[in-house]
């Protein structure tokens, strides 16, 4: 007969070597360690104003901005699944009090100390209520909530603004950086360089071994970790903000065009229209023209319209593109026929001139634009004939 | 004719008539109602009258009323006779009184939900009310399932949604679990074996959750007819149910025929195959313009009767759609396409594997042909169910093989009509099963020391194990997932499905490596895969030929190219088993008998080729593949030197054999499941007990407890194999006794009679 133990040993998929291990000391109360940065380390963050968190996230609900309510939250967790299993081990804060930035950083010795943590972090919230993260919105937030669930609290962070800062870093600097991880942004954003940080993807292990051999030496590492991502978060809202204040002082063209596009969601369509002429002359003016354009058109500015058109073609930029937009206007504005077909001629040319691609999505694509035009041109002179006939009339 | 017609010149032909077994007429049955319980909302009275329900059956009154007064209840009634209604209208009373309430609905597979969710809705929309009806599944959109989550008054989903999707992300589900009224869980019956030992599982988690939320749901199952439908839904939901068995709908005449083929050879008793004579009458039917449907016993005898039956109607353009094949492995559009042709009537004729056994909308059709007994009295009622509007003539056809438990059928009709339908078995503490599923309970919600799981299973040492193993950390009285595995993410309820192989059409292509224009034309699971899916089979699919090309076993693809040729392929499956541990033991006086834990190994090792017509052998061919592993459970014989003293090395291989074929054919009797479920092998000299063997294993990992019902019964089947064996007229062996004697040699029955006559004397 075997045993239960040994008839579960076959049945486990798992292969797991038992190890001699270290007596574990005895349990110690939830770890909680605080520590302050001056504020001159935020790089002008108490410049920011309600005016400018705005502009850069349109969707941002408050109608305060007040340096004391901000609480920035970042979660160190034992995996990325989102399931009731995954939990917050450590939770780090950070919040300005009497003129300092103080980092407050939360780990649970064990499971059973969760329920204590998150009622700190509820108590924090409601001195705080103003919660910056980065990319919170879709984790580290709805992950709080649901532990708070498991645990019998209710907590819900959608009844206060919250500011989630990857979707703002994304708008502005995905062009240039593409990827948009809180490293890449700190090397090419604030200009810092971590050392010896440790990788995600080696968090939960580090818990599960500090769980199993009381180390607290493991967790270590993690607080690091968490402690530069707390203290990255301010210096970026400051870093962001102030692009938002005075946009042409971006050396990098693509953050500009970045900063013009989130205006223009804004509705700022002054301040958007500013980024997009200071980008004249940089590697962005094409895009930027185009989008100028299709802000003036939107406010059926034509004769703007016109304008940016004309500064294209004279700049050979947009390929087709202002060309159709000038025989557009000619044909439903102006109803100058003649000019309408000479622009969508030239339009013509342009795509016909341009390499064809053989196959595949941007075929089709082009077959469909070079339809649509032989369409337009086709219309346009059956209009024009009607005109002339009754202009003879 | 008409079918009525028909049946008469059935019954007037003698040629038919020699070979009729039996011929049961069941009388029509006149509806009995009820009125709408009290206090049911008039708006929903309104709306039904408008379609025509003006009352209840008496079943579906029954229902309501031990639901309203709060008891688990299941219901078993036969095809088409209104049980949506027996869930519906209590669960939509319930959410008109209260805004809150929530009800969870439950369906095998997503096609069938698909088709009941189209009826509910109907149903609220007619009465103008605002209850959110959402189907929560693979296909759900992710913009949509926040929607579902928050606000579905009822959620239909699948059982693999709900322990992968629902359960493991139960906090995003809070307004679900908080006011869970009713369980709703349709088709009961498909759950058995491995599947519903999942089920039960998943349930016994999301009572778990529910008990955490503060809501206590009530269950409403469904069933159709089988001999314990109230033990496998207590299984299932661990509580005690009350049962309403009793259809009030009403049932047209019905006749059932048991049609034996005639005998071509008397010396080896062996009949004309029942594939011919399924063809010979459904093409009676299809030429008759009656609709019918053939249920027939594997993929390939499917293709080869719709073959027929499509040359029997095609018109002079070619197209044969009036005839059309069902089974598991076309593509899911194909199937809704076939279904909805059912429905509509253009489809006269289709021919299926059990896959529309279960309770897909195809209509009611006229006919229903069955080649073969489907194995089970439940499937046969079930399969028969398919023929027979409300108030018409339904006719019946069973075809037998000459297998011996087909002829065993036929020769003893009152086993059929006066025996209770099978057992349908689930073993949810399997301990394969169980572990998995306490892994995925102890992701969801720490356990307390002391927490049952499920009823009277205790956790300690089962938590304990998974605590060594660093799954588990226990602080204090709990025990907390402690790893970053997602455990349901490994964890299939099937078994088989989640590793489909793609058939993949190469014909436009002149080799593998330079596909054009590839189509999926089906899929296959796993096990069956190396069958019928190994290099150079044959594989046919809706009437085509297909050859093998390729099979690339770790892309799980396989190539095939259009052929037409006059063979078939049928591959030698080898099967080892090796000895993990005798868990029961004793010793007889000349055998000793054990029941314990085995591992199953196959492995496919080479294919044979059959003529078309004839089925003469044309050769064979070498098979490739890596071999398949499944831990299981088996109850073993093993004979000692008294018994098999005498006989030769041949002759006890031979009587093994012999003794083995029986067993295979009698034990799903004395089960009450399906062959399918069960494996018996010989070893004239087995590796383990070094001893002539006869081992029977239940055909699920992990087991669903037939075996150890094998070890409880003795010796006794060995009466029952002796007295086949000696009643059976042929010479020496013959598909329905111990098999042809071509397999078990001249003295084959002989010996396989002995060796049971002395087992059964232990």
């Amino acid at each position: 007969m075997i045993s239960l133990r040994d008839k579960l040993k076959m049945v486990s998929t798992s292969s797991n070597v038992k190890k001699e291990e270290p007596a574990k000391p005895e349990r110690e109360p939830l770890f909680m360690e605080e520590s302050r940065v001056p504020l001159e380390m935020f790089d002008g963050i108490e410049r920011v104003t309600l005016e400018e968190i705005r502009a850069c996230e349109p969707a941002f609900t408050g109608n305060r901005w007040d340096l004391s309510e901000l609480l920035f939250l970042d979660t160190e967790t034992t995996g990325l699944s989102g399931g009731a299993g995954t939990l917050a081990f450590e939770i780090g804060t950070g919040f300005f009090e009497q003129g300092d930035f103080h980092v407050r950083q939360y780990v649970i010795r064990d499971y059973s100390q969760e329920r204590e943590m998150l009622e700190a972090i509820s108590a924090l919230y409601k001195m705080h209520p103003t919660v910056i993260t980065f990319n919170g919105k879709t984790f580290d937030l709805p992950l709080i909530e649901s532990r708070c669930i498991m645990n019998g609290l209710r907590i819900s962070f959608a009844a206060c603004p919250q500011l989630d800062l990857l979707h703002i870093c994304r708008r502005v600097f995905k062009l240039r950086l593409g990827r948009c991880n809180l490293s890449t942004l700190e090397q090419a954003v604030l200009g810092t360089e971590r050392e010896d940080d440790l990788p995600g993807a080696l968090v939960p292990q580090r818990f599960f071994d500090y769980l199993r051999t009381g180390e607290f030496a493991l967790i270590r590492d993690v607080l690091r970790h968490n402690y530069d991502d707390v203290c990255s978060m301010p210096k970026l809202v400051a870093k962001v903000a102030a692009a938002f204040r005075a946009p042409e002082t971006l050396v990098h063209p693509e953050d500009i065009y970045g900063v013009g596009r989130t205006l223009m969601r804004g509705g700022h369509v002054q301040e958007a229209r500013q980024c997009y002429r200071i980008l004249g002359r940089t590697t962005m003016a094409g895009s930027a023209r185009m989008r100028l354009a299709e802000s003036y058109k939107k406010e059926r500015d034509w004769a703007e319209t016109e304008k940016v058109c004309e500064s294209m073609i004279r700049e050979g930029q947009n390929g087709s593109w202002p060309y159709i937009e000038l025989s557009k206007y000619y044909e439903h504005h102006v109803r100058d026929y003649e000019k309408a077909d000479q622009m969508a001629l030239r339009a013509l040319n342009m795509m016909l001139n341009a390499l064809p691609i053989s196959e595949g999505a941007e075929h089709d694509k082009q077959q469909a634009e070079l339809e649509g035009l032989y369409k337009r041109i086709r219309r346009i002179r059956k209009k024009s004939e009607r005109q002339e006939q009754n202009g003879v009339l | 004719m008409n079918l009525d017609q028909l049946i008469g010149t059935l019954r007037a032909d003698p040629e038919f008539m020699a070979n009729v077994a039996h011929w049961e007429t069941i009388p029509p049955k006149p509806a009995q109602y009820a009125p709408f319980p009290e206090g049911t909302d008039q708006k929903l009275i309104d709306v039904l009258r408008s379609r025509g329900i003006y009352q209840l059956y008496s079943h579906q009154r029954e229902a309501i009323d031990l639901a309203a007064a709060g008891h688990d209840v299941c219901i078993v009634t036969p095809t088409a006779s209104g049980k949506t209604m027996c869930y519906n209208l209590p669960v939509l009373t319930e959410i008109m009184k209260n805004p809150d309430a929530r009800a969870l609905y439950l369906f095998p597979t997503k096609a069938l939900s698909a088709d009941q969710v189209a009826e509910l809705y109907e149903l609220i929309e007619a009465m103008q009310i605002d209850i959110k009806t959402y189907t929560y599944d693979g296909d759900t959109p992710a913009a949509a399932r926040r929607a579902v989550r928050q606000a579905g008054h009822i959620v239909v989903t699948n059982p693999d949604m709900l322990h992968s999707g629902i359960l493991p992300h139960h906090t995003k589900w809070v307004k679900l679990f908080e006011n869970l009224k009713y369980i709703v869980i349709d088709e009961i019956h498909v759950y058995r074996g491995v599947f519903g030992s999942n089920l039960g599982n998943v349930i016994r988690r999301l009572l778990r959750l529910c008990a955490f939320y503060g809501s206590n749901p009530q269950f409403i199952c469904c069933s159709a007819t089988i001999a314990n439908p109230d033990v496998l839904a207590e299984t299932l939901i661990g509580r005690p149910v009350s049962l309403v068995s009793e259809s009030g709908a009403a049932s047209g005449e019905r006749h059932v025929i048991f049609y034996n083929p005639p005998v071509v050879n008397e010396q080896l008793s062996i009949r004309r195959s029942p594939l011919q004579e399924s063809i010979m009458l459904a093409s009676k039917m299809v030429d008759n313009n009656i609709s019918t449907i053939v249920f027939a016993k594997s993929r390939i005898s499917v293709e080869v009767i719709t073959r027929h039956l499509k040359e029997r109607v095609r018109e002079p353009l070619g197209n044969a759609g009036k005839v059309r094949g069902y089974r598991g492995g076309y593509l899911p559009s194909l199937r809704r396409e076939i279904e909805r042709g059912l429905r509509a009537g253009t489809v006269r004729a289709v021919v299926s594997t059990n896959a529309l056994e279960l309770g897909i909308d195809i209509g009611q059709l006229d006919v229903c042909i069955m080649c073969g007994y489907p194995g089970t009295i439940a499937s046969t009622w079930q399969e028969a169910g398919r023929a027979g509007r409300r108030k018409n003539t339904a006719l019946t056809i069973l075809v037998a093989s000459s297998s011996a438990l087909d002829q065993y059928i036929m020769t003893n009709p009152a086993y059929f009509f006066g025996h209770s339908p099978e057992n349908a078995l689930v073993h949810p503490d399997n301990l394969y099963v169980l572990m998995n599923h306490l892994k995925c309970a102890a992701y969801e919600l720490p356990f307390r020391v002391g927490d049952k799981f499920g009823d009277g299973i205790s956790t300690g040492e089962l938590l304990d194990y998974l605590a060594e193993e660093h799954i588990l950390q226990r602080t204090d009285d709990r025990y907390y997932w402690t790893a970053e595995e997602f455990p349901a993410a490994d964890l299939s309820l099937r078994s088989v499905t989640s590793e489909n192989f793609l058939i993949i059409d190469i014909s436009n292509s002149s080799d593998v490596s330079t596909i054009a224009n590839p189509k999926v034309i089906g899929e296959m699971d796993r096990f069956t895969a190396p069958m019928l899916l190994h290099e150079h089979a044959i594989y046919l699919h809706e009437g085509q030929q297909y050859q093998v090309e390729k099979l690339d076993f770790t892309e799980k693809k396989a190539y095939v190219r259009a052929v037409d040729v006059d063979y078939y392929t049928d591959a030698d499956l080898n099967t080892s088993i090796k000895v993990i541990d005798v868990l029961k033991e004793q010793t007889l006086e000349s055998a000793s008998m054990a029941f314990g834990e085995i591992v199953v190994t196959w492995l496919v090792t080479m294919f044979k080729k059959f003529k078309l017509d004839t089925q003469e052998s044309l050769g064979f061919g070498p098979v490739d593949l890596p071999e398949l592993e499944m831990p299981t459970e088996a109850c073993w014989w093993a004979l000692e030197p008294s018994m098999t003293k005498g006989y030769s090395m041949d002759d006890l291989q031979g009587g093994m054999l012999g003794l083995a074929n029986a067993l295979r054919e009698i034990l799903p009797l004395y089960l009450m499941c399906s062959p399918h479920d069960l494996c018996v092998q010989y070893h004239v000299r087995d590796p383990f007990t070094q001893k002539p063997t006869i081992i029977v294993f239940d055909n699920y990992a992990g087991g669903i407890g037939l075996s150890e019902k094998v070890y409880g019964m003795k010796t006794l089947v060995f009466e029952d194999i002796a007295s086949l064996i000696s009643k059976c007229p042929c010479e020496s062996g013959c598909p329905s006794c111990v098999g042809p004697q071509k397999e078990v040699g001249s003295a084959g029955k002989r010996i396989a009679l002995e060796l049971a006559e002395k087992l059964k004397q232990l």
